[in-house]
């Protein structure tokens, strides 16, 4: 498992979501602040697709974690997660209470209601992705991840890059992005912090309540002019929201 | 396509049967090339003209291919030269997306176009063509079945293959009694 590490300072593990790892602005922002590790989803490391065949469910990755959290050495880090990632991160904080010491969510994954179904981003036409994970899909946080037409080259890696991270990641979510993380969740018992985009167009706003109410120590942060990834359309601001959190 | 198959058997030492190749194929016949175009031409329009379409994300949703298989089609995707909205009866017949009309023409066409032509062992036919109706696609079955698949049943026998693909039971059991047996 490749694992970019950057910063000085106390230990945060970042999980990133279905899109793959970006070392972006808001890793840099946290990064002068704690020691930032960010660990590659399996399968999502340029040149090894394949890696994705050694786990087969949900517990594989969250021992694959708990393992990853030894060989770095760090006793009890921050969890800090986005979608996907900050579901992943609940998982391995409810199975190891004991090696997070907060957990800051972005946007989280881990729970379905049939009133507000979350998009399944997988089955978007192409064109229409942008559009649900960005509030301004012709910002410059969309170009980093889709990059325009005109560089072809560019286009395509990219598609063949994205195309492979949302399956590698979306083999422990879909059908439903549900998991059974509500039986576990109630382990968590450090404080967490949720952080949601208002604009949030995969995963409603109200899914935060489904956080809070397991959560006894659980405070929402909202998000204005942010969409699915408001780490990335406002990096300072919420890198500073998690840095007071982290900090406290 | 099945040129670049055959390279590849080739390549890797493997024999050259007709058995390990198979071909899917649009057919269509009727008693005589005009009746083939009159009872069939909007069926096959339609099939070309409507039925093909398919959303961009169901091309290649994530977790539908391994790595190798992303990557490839990705650079390299599947473009029809043509545009099948763009053309009518006369030129799926004439381009080979469907094989149309007599039994005498589908018979010579499939031998030698498909058959003899991809070196195919296994020819699946598809009979029913988009909105082709019951009766229609019955007449079709028959006509193939007692017309045209008799004489396409020993295309490869003198030079002795064996289809080591199919179940030993029906090796070489032709159902000469369907090909004779009277309409009913």
């Amino acid at each position: 498992m490749r694992v970019l590490s950057k910063g000085v300072g106390p230990a945060v593990l970042f999980f990133h979501g279905p899109w793959g790892l970006t070392w972006d602005p808001f890793l840099d922002e946290l990064a002068r602040s704690f020691t930032v590790h960010a660990p590659e989803h399996p399968g999502t490391t340029s040149g090894a697709p394949d890696e994705i065949y050694h786990l087969d469910g949900l517990w594989d990755l969250v021992v694959c974690y708990e393992e990853l959290l030894e060989a770095l050495g760090v006793e009890s880090p921050a969890f800090v997660g986005h979608s996907f990632g900050a579901m992943v991160a609940c998982e391995v904080a409810a199975a190891r209470p004991d090696r997070a010491r907060r957990v800051a969510l972005i946007d989280p994954l881990g729970f379905w209601r049939d009133a507000d179904p979350i998009t399944n981003w997988m089955l978007l036409n192409p064109g229409q992705l942008p559009g649900h994970i960005f509030r301004d899909p012709d910002g410059d946080a969309a170009r980093r991840m889709f990059p325009p037409g005109d560089d072809e080259e560019a286009m395509l890696a990219a598609r063949v890059r994205l195309t492979w991270a949302m399956g590698a990641t979306g083999k422990f979510i879909w059908p439903i992005p549900d998991k059974g993380l509500k039986k576990r969740i109630h382990r968590v018992k450090v404080p967490t912090l949720l952080i949601w985009g208002k604009e949030d167009r995969l995963v409603p706003p109200v899914y935060a309540e489904e956080f809070v109410r397991r959560l006894a120590g659980a405070r929402v942060q909202t998000m204005d002019d942010a969409g699915h990834a408001p780490h990335l359309e406002q990096p300072e601001i919420v890198a500073r929201m998690v840095r007071d959190f982290l900090s406290q | 396509m099945m040129d670049r198959y055959w390279e590849v058997v080739s390549e890797k030492g493997r024999e050259a049967n007709p058995y390990r190749g198979g071909f899917l194929q649009l057919v269509a016949v009727s008693e005589t090339d005009t009746r083939a175009e009159d009872e069939y031409a909007r069926h096959v329009e339609y099939f070309y003209h409507k039925c093909l379409h398919v959303p961009a994300q169901w091309f290649s949703p994530p977790g539908n291919q391994d790595y190798r298989s992303l990557v490839a089609t990705t650079s390299n995707p599947v473009r029809r030269a043509e545009n099948p909205k763009n053309l009518r009866y006369r030129d799926f017949v004439e381009k080979g997306y469907v094989i149309a009309g007599s039994p005498a023409t589908v018979r010579d066409r499939l031998k030698e176009d498909v058959v003899r032509g991809l070196r195919v062992g296994n020819l699946m036919v598809l009979l029913q063509i988009g909105s082709m109706p019951h009766e229609l696609a019955l007449k079709n079955i028959d006509l193939f079945a007692r017309e045209v698949l008799p004489h396409l049943r020993d295309t490869w026998d003198d030079e002795g293959w064996v289809n080591h693909w199919w179940p030993q039971g029906l090796r070489g059991a032709t159902p000469q009694r369907a090909a004779v047996g009277r309409r009913p």
